[in-house]
Formats: structure tokens, sequence, C-alpha cells
């Protein structure tokens, strides 16, 4: 069965365009270019994957409230923000609300659509719940890139959005590594400023502090990148 | 010059008010003088008509008496006047009973040298019924005594006396003494001796000279009088006295007795009926000889310093009991412009006889009006003397003509109380008052002026606030708001103009966001339609378009992102949460960075001290201004060139240093340098990343955000530019235990 992906987008042109993107791999795909329309048909049926637009016309928000209206009809449903606005606090709003991803529309479309496939893949390993030996451990840190999940200190489950994870995958694979914002962002397949790379890094640690007030593995180096610190213990 | 003292100089003009109520004083004082001394004359006028017209016998003898007075002698004789004496007098040599004025006094000067003081003397007179008083004093260095010895007599000093009798017989004196005491003198031309024709009188001896007091019986000195002074001294013999005449050959002769001339006291019964009028009255003879006056005891000459005679007469003074600096400011405000009569004076030449173009005019039948400041005795008398009076005297002076001949003057003098005397305590107080309320005006003008600066000041300062600040607050400027008139009505304007400024700065803040992400839809469209065109496989022909048009996308994008940074960093700037952070560690890190990316520049860094140098702020921000900074010098620093950041700690702030070797900046362009959209790059359009000239603008901007100082300039000895930042330092660092490798 194909998979549905719900594109709720005010320009015809854009929203078309990725429509006949996604088709082209196999997807089927519904486009809405309003909230109201898009909420009331979905309603009837939950799309396996949503991409909204943060702004639709002149309604600023309006893709906010879809996203928030999804979350409560459905816990796992991916949601991947598509928006140009693109400051640190549209992000966080965006991922705050629940969202899986937060992107800028310069992304090109093979990155949106690895990302898509991505997504499905965590939600399958969610379902399948087969442990493989893809698992990584660093130290006190585990990766799972088939669910997609973090795991600090055995205990602590970290909350990442996609970005964040494969963010903090391309650190903790050579630790001790200088990754700079570029290599982060290939690693994460966002096309945006460098600056967006900080935004993710300082959300990133504020979630580990948040688990545990001790945490410093992730290490600045000011104007090359960031690597992730060796632990004396594993090394 | 500053709007307060500019108003300083403008409010002293107000100082031009004494001195306008002081000139018009000055006029109406002027004015009063004037109309008191054309009556003052009117009524000289009216009494040397009464004179002539009262033809009772009793006052017709009295004008006889007059006219016999006013007889005319030959010009170079001259004629002694003896006035009846007033007191008793003592002949003891001393001069008490002549102190009191009113008695002829006469000068003799040497006869080759005025000037030779030791060589004077001075004659006075009085008469009474049946003897003539007289006094001479003598100015002598060195007193001779009369010595006879047996060798014969020596050179001594004497005075030789001529009279002429009522015979017409010439009896000569010789006065000379061998010591101070009484005298009495026999005729030398005399066989016997005769009682009456004996002059009895005293030699005194005095501090520079001696004095001689006689008492010559009447009838003896009647026709005629003179006298020399044989002055014998080591220098030789020197005569001077009243019967000497100077010849045209510089020789002396002895000249004809003088005539002495008697007072008649009938003359004052012409003047008995004004007598009780407060001006003083004076009748003058044709020849100026005074035949009465009704204030005899007032002399015109009220202080003579230099009269050795009277050397203790009582000086009077001008006496006021103000202050002196006021009075001195008085003067100097009230300074007459109206000066008396200075260069016809009427000359006193004693007491009892003026002269001087005023007689002379009078004489020939002119009117006099003149006036004189008081104690000032330029008027009468000839001798250097010069003191500032407190009031005024008028004189008005009216020829008596009796049988068409001018037989005499009347003299009419009469104090005039100057309003502008310092006496009078009135006008000093108007003065003052004045002078009080032009200080207070004063005083309120400055406290205005500095109001009205200290607003202006208010203003400028706002408006210096509003042009520094990035963003304008509403200043609370009750002095500006509130008041309606025009500064007010400024300060109202500006604050329009600069809401009209912000609103359109803001719009132009806001231009780069909005266009950013207005154009990034667009680029998007693009960018997907490019991406399925790319799905799709084209021909070859087609993918190298395809290639191309995603590139131009590419650099659009760049361009978009490059514009909306600023915004974003205004931004983030202005949301960042302080952390403590070493200059040190991000200089370090970012130096072995740029070390690493630009092998074939040399990268250093010093610092001057062992600590981490830390600073509150945002390690990212910081970070990413030193990255403006270092990709900014690794464009203008050729191959091989040095880059260099240095640290150094001050008292209260840590400075960065960052020079780079290369070119200078251009003249005038430090100032620019930090300026949005200001580029020191040459136009390279082609170049693959754009340069919106930004870097420095946010250099700028995180600077700013940490209260950091910055500037660029050129540096002295070698060839780069040296950007100096100061950074508050913060003063306790919980890292400070850390090795300062960190």
């Amino acid at each position: 069965m194909k998979r549905h992906i719900a594109i709720i987008e005010d320009e015809t042109e854009l929203r078309n365009n990725y429509r006949e993107a996604f088709e082209r791999q196999g997807y089927q795909v519904s486009t809405f270019a309003d909230r109201t329309t898009a909420l009331s048909s979905l309603e009837q049926k939950l799309p396996d994957l949503a991409i909204i637009d943060v702004r639709l016309g002149t309604d600023h928000e309006g893709g906010f409230e879809i996203c928030r209206q999804l979350r409560q009809w459905s816990k796992t449903l991916p949601i991947i923000f598509l928006s140009a606005l693109d400051s640190d606090l549209d992000i966080i709003s965006g991922l705050r609300l629940g969202a899986d991803d937060y992107l800028t529309k310069d992304m090109s479309l093979p990155h949106l659509q690895a990302r898509i496939v991505a997504l499905f893949r965590r939600l399958d390993a969610l379902h399948e719940s087969n442990f493989q030996e893809t698992i990584i451990e660093r130290g006190e840190l585990t990766l799972d890139p088939n669910r997609l999940t973090v795991l600090w200190k055995g205990s602590y489950k970290i909350d990442s959005s996609l970005t964040e994870f494969w963010i903090l995958h391309a650190l903790a694979m050579r630790p001790g590594h200088v990754k700079n914002r570029q290599q982060l962002m290939d690693a994460a397949n966002i096309v945006v400023d460098e600056h967006t790379v900080t935004a993710h890094i300082k959300r990133l640690r504020k979630k580990f502090l948040l688990a545990d007030p001790e945490f410093d593995a992730i290490e600045t180096l000011y104007g090359t990148g960031y690597r992730w610190r060796v632990d004396p213990l594993d090394s | 010059m500053r709007l307060k003292h500019q108003l300083i100089i403008i409010s002293l003009f107000t100082l031009f008010i004494p001195w306008t109520a002081g000139e018009f004083m000055k006029e109406l004082e002027f004015a009063l003088r004037q109309s008191a001394q054309s009556s003052l004359l009117s009524t000289a006028r009216a009494m040397a008509q009464l004179i002539t017209d009262n033809r009772s016998d009793f006052h017709q003898q009295a004008l006889q008496d007059l006219v016999s007075a006013s007889q005319h002698y030959p010009p170079e004789r001259t004629v002694f006047q003896a006035n009846p004496c007033r007191t008793p007098m003592t002949i003891d040599g001393y001069a008490d009973e002549w102190r009191e004025l009113g008695y002829l006094e006469y000068r003799y000067y040497h006869h080759l040298d005025k000037n030779i003081k030791d060589r004077q003397a001075h004659l006075m007179f009085c008469s009474t019924a049946d003897h003539i008083y007289t006094t001479l004093h003598i100015y002598d260095d060195e007193i001779l005594p009369k010595i006879t010895t047996e060798q014969g007599v020596k050179p001594y000093d004497f005075i030789r006396f001529n009279t002429v009798d009522e015979h017409q017989q010439s009896l000569i004196f010789e006065i000379a003494s061998n010591a101070p005491g009484p005298l009495r003198i026999q005729a030398s031309s005399l066989s016997a001796p005769e009682n009456d024709r004996i002059i009895s009188g005293f030699w005194q001896d005095t501090i520079n000279g001696y004095r001689l007091e006689l008492m010559i019986p009447k009838p003896l000195i009647q026709h005629g009088f003179g006298f020399i002074i044989f002055d014998a001294d080591n220098s030789g013999e020197a005569r001077f006295g009243s019967m000497l005449k100077k010849l045209p050959s510089n020789k002396i002769a002895i000249s004809e007795p003088e005539k002495i001339q008697f007072s008649n006291p009938s003359i004052e019964n012409l003047i008995e009926p004004f007598k009780r009028l407060r001006t003083r009255i004076v009748l003058i003879n044709r020849e100026g000889w005074i035949q009465t006056d009704t204030n005899i005891q007032q002399p015109f000459l009220i202080d003579t310093p230099e009269d050795p005679l009277f050397s203790n007469t009582d000086s009077v003074h001008s006496s006021n009991n103000a202050h002196p600096y006021l009075t001195g400011f008085y003067q100097w405000l009230m300074a007459e412009s109206d000066q008396p009569h200075t260069d016809n004076p009427l000359i006193v030449n004693n007491q009892h006889h003026l002269y001087g173009k005023i007689i002379d005019d009078l004489m020939q039948g002119a009117t006099i009006q003149t006036w004189a400041p008081s104690l000032s005795p330029t008027l009468f008398q000839t001798q250097g003397y010069s003191q500032r009076s407190s009031g005024a005297h008028i004189i008005a002076a009216y020829p008596i003509i009796f049988d068409r001949v001018v037989i005499g003057g009347i003299i009419l003098i009469e104090p005039h109380k100057s309003i502008l005397s310092l006496a009078n305590q009135a006008t000093l107080k108007i003065i003052l008052l004045s002078l009080v309320v032009v200080l207070a005006i004063l005083s309120i003008l400055l406290v205005f002026a500095t109001f009205l600066s200290h607003r202006i000041r208010q203003l400028n300062h706002y408006i210096d606030r509003a042009l520094t600040q990035s963003e304008l607050k509403p200043d609370n400027l009750p002095l500006l708001s509130n008041s309606r008139d025009e500064i007010g009505d400024l300060y109202r304007s500006f604050g329009k103009l600069f809401e009209r400024i912000e609103q359109y700065t803001h719009y132009l803040k806001l231009l780069p966001k909005t266009l950013s992400h207005e154009l990034r839809t667009p680029l998007a469209i693009v960018e997907s339609s490019l991406d399925n065109l790319a799905q799709l496989n084209l021909t070859e022909v087609a993918e190298p378009y395809l290639q191309r048009a995603k590139r131009g996308n590419d650099r659009q994008r760049k361009i978009l992102n490059t514009l909306g940074e600023a915004q974003y960093l205004e931004e983030s700037i202005h949301k960042f949460e302080t952390e403590e952070l070493s200059l040190k560690k991000i200089s370090q890190d970012l130096i072995s960075a740029y070390q690493e990316l630009h092998p074939e520049k040399q990268f250093e860094l010093e610092t001057q001290s062992d600590q981490g140098f830390f600073i509150d702020g945002s390690p990212d921000l910081l970070a990413q201004m030193l990255e403006k900074l270092l990709s900014n010098a690794v464009d203008f620093t050729p191959d091989t060139g040095v880059i260099k950041i240095t640290l150094s700690a001050q008292a209260e702030y840590y400075s960065l240093t960052l020079f780079n070797s290369g070119s200078q900046l251009p003249a005038g362009f430090s100032d620019k340098l930090f300026q949005s959209m200001i580029s020191r790059r040459p136009d390279d359009s082609a170049s693959e990343t754009p340069h919106l000239g930004l870097g420095l603008y946010i250099v700028k901007l995180i600077c700013e955000a940490h209260q950091a100082s910055y500037s660029a300039e050129n540096h002295t000895q070698q060839s780069g530019v040296k950007f100096t930042f100061s950074f508050p330092a913060k003063t306790e660092s919980r890292y400070k235990d850390l090795p300062s490798s960190l």
C-alpha cells in the first residue's frame, strides 16, 4: 500500500512541484492550500506523514495550528515543517509543538525525499522493534539510527528531532574529531545558514542538560566546529 | 562663545541705565545752574542800579568815596590798601592776630628769579585811627645780624623803609637787628629824634627767615611808602622789595615810593540794604580792589597749603561718609562735562585784589556770569591746586556805572546746592537704588539665561542621544515637553522627526528580512522545479543548462542569506544570554582554525598576562565577531603576511587588538568602516561570495551589545591595519584557578 503524504502549502506551484516529485517516488500525495480544508479532510483520514508550511497565505500561524491539531490526533504521525521563516524562534516553536523536523524551503528536493525516507524508517523500526547491531554506543551515549532514538547514561531518553539526531550522530561517530558546521549540515541533510547549526547544537545541549546537569560532552571549537569529547573512561 | 556668556555680555548693557540717569541729572544740573546764574545776574544788575540811583546824601557820599577809590593810578605804581584792623594788635613778632584773614597781603619776589624761595617776602597791612600795622615775613635761609666789630660792620640783613610824611618829606628807616626782640627805629635822615617819627616793632626769627611786625604812625606813611630788602649772604647781596623796578637794561632802579590807600568804611553803606541776603556781595573799585565784602571772613581762597604764614590753617576737605568705592563710582558717573571757565579765571592777588580777564571785561562794562566748584580755587587763584568739590558757587558780576563811567563792579557769589552733590544723600540713595535694581535685573537675566541655556543644552543632549543610540527611547524632559514656547516646539518637532526616522529605519531594517523571506518562496519554486526536472532523465543537451540554473539559484540564495544575516544577528544579539567566556580560549581556537585554513599566512596570539581574560557575553557572538575580523584580515593580508591578536589587561577592561599587515585604510575611512554597507574591497562582481559590507557592521553590533569600544586605525610603524577593542573585564572569575591553557 502506498504511503500517504499530506502537503499543506499555499503556494500552488511549490505544492505541485512537491506533489509530482513525491508521486514519482511512489507516494500517494494529497495537497491542501489552507488550514480549514486541510483539517476537515485530514480528520477523515490521517496521512502517514505531513509536510506543513508555517505561513498559509494570510493565516500566519496556520501551520502551527495544523501541527497542534494533528499531534492531538496522533502521537506518532511524522510532521515536517517546511517554511521560509528560518529564525531560531520559529524553529524552536515548531519543534516544541511536536514536529519531527523543521526545514527551510530552500532545502533541495532529493534531501527532502531522503528525510522522508528516514522518518518512515524510524516509524517502521518502532513497529518492528528488532534491535540490530547498527546501534552505536559511545561511552554513556547510545544511538539507534533505525529508531532514531538517543539514550544517555542508559536511562535518560533524549527526545531529538531528526536534524538533531543526525548532527549528534555525526559528532558521536568519531569522538574527538572536529566536525565543522558544513559537515554537520551535510550529515543532517540541511541546507540552511550555518547559524541554524548553532541553534540545533544549543537545543541538543539543553536537552542533555535537562536530563543530566553534568553534561558537557559536546565541545565548541570556535571558528572550527564541534566535537564529541573523548570520554576518559571510554578511551 | 557659549550662549550663557553671550547673555552675560548682553545683560551688561543694562549698566547704561544708571549712566543714562547720570547724564540726565547732569543735564538737569546744568539747566538749573544756568537759570540760577541768570537770576543772580539780574539781582546783580538790580543792585548796581540801586547803588547808583539812590540819591540820599548819605549814599551819595559813599558813592563819591567809591569814585575816589577808583582814582586811576599809573599802572607801574603799586597801590597798597590798608583795611581797618579788626582786632587789637600786639607788636610781638607773632602772626597770631594776622591769622584772622582780612588783612592785606602782598608778596614780593627776588628781582631776578621768582622761584628763589628764600628770597621772598610777604607784606600785610591793617590800619587803626593812628597807626598802620604791618608785618613783613622775609624768607631767608641765613640771617646775618648786624654786628659792629673793631674792623667795622660786616655785611648784614636789613630792610630799608622809605616813607613820605605829611610834609612831603622823605624819611628813611633802616631796620636791622643784632638779635630777635623789640625795635625802635628812628628815621636815619632826621638829625633829632622825634617821638612821633619813630617806628616801633619786633624782630622775630622764624624757621625759614624772619618776621618783622611794625607799628607806624599814620602821618609818617600816609603819602607814600616803600621798602627794599637787603639780603646779605655768603654769595653776595640781594635786594628786593616794593621800590625796586626792573629797567629794560636788566638793571634795577629805585622807584618812587608807593601810594598807600585806606579803605573807606562809608563805601560799605552802598551795599548795606542787601546785606541780609544769603548772597555774598563784593564791591570792587575800578582797579579790582575789594572795597567791601559782606563775607570777609570767608576767604575766596579757603585752603592754601603752600602759604607758610598760616600753615596751621585748618584745611577744609570735602567730607562725606559714603563708601570710597561708591564715591569713586559716583564721581566717574557724574564727571562734569561742563567745566568752569579756567582759561580766563578771576584771579585773586590776595584777599583784597581781584584781577584778570574777568575784571578787565567787567570794567569795560560787560556782565559776567560763571560758576566755580566749591573749594576749587581755580577761579580765584593761579596756584595749581585742584580738589574735587562737592558743590558749586555761581558768580555774577555787574559793572557800576556812574556818570557814564565804570567806577567799580558788584560781584555776587552764591552757593549753589548741586543736585549732583554726594552730600545730597537722596541723590546717592537714588543712584544706589538704581544700582540695586540693575543688579537685580542682571541676576534675573542671568538666572533666566542659565535656565534657557540649560533647556537648550537638554535639547542638544536629547538630539545627541537620539543620534548615537541605535534605538530611540522617549525621554522624559518636562522642561521641554511641558513648555509652550519655541524651544518646546523645537523639542516636539525633533521628537516627530526622530519618530519618522525611526519608523523609516525600522522599515529599512526589516526590509532585508522581509525581502529574504519573500524571495525564498519563489526561490524554492525554482529550486524544486529544477530538482523535478533533474529527476526526469533529461537529454545530455539539457543537462548543462540545468546545472547552470541550479548554480545561479544557489548564488541567489547565498545573497539572500547574507542579507538576512545582519537582521538575524541583531535579533539574536538582543536575545542572547550572557555567560562567562574566555577571550583567550576563543582567540586560541580561532587562531588555530585559521592557521589550518591558511597555512601560508602567519597567525599569532600574544597574551600580555597569564590569565583567561574572562568577560561576560555570548561566546557564539564573540566567536562570530572574531571570525568576521579574521576573515576580513585574511582577505587583506598578502601571503606570508602576519595576522596577530594581542590580549592585554587594563585596570577595568581587557583590550583585544588585531593587527594585520598589508594595505592601509584610506584617509578618513576609519570612521565609516563600522557602518553598514561600507566596503573597502575593490568592486569584484565576479566573486563567488557576495560582499555587502556587513562584516564590520556586525562586529560593531556585537561590540555594542558587549559594551565594548571599537576602533580601527592604520598601524604607525608597520604597514597594516590595527583594530582595537576594549571589553569590560569580569573581575571575579570562577575559572581563575584553571590553567591558562584552557
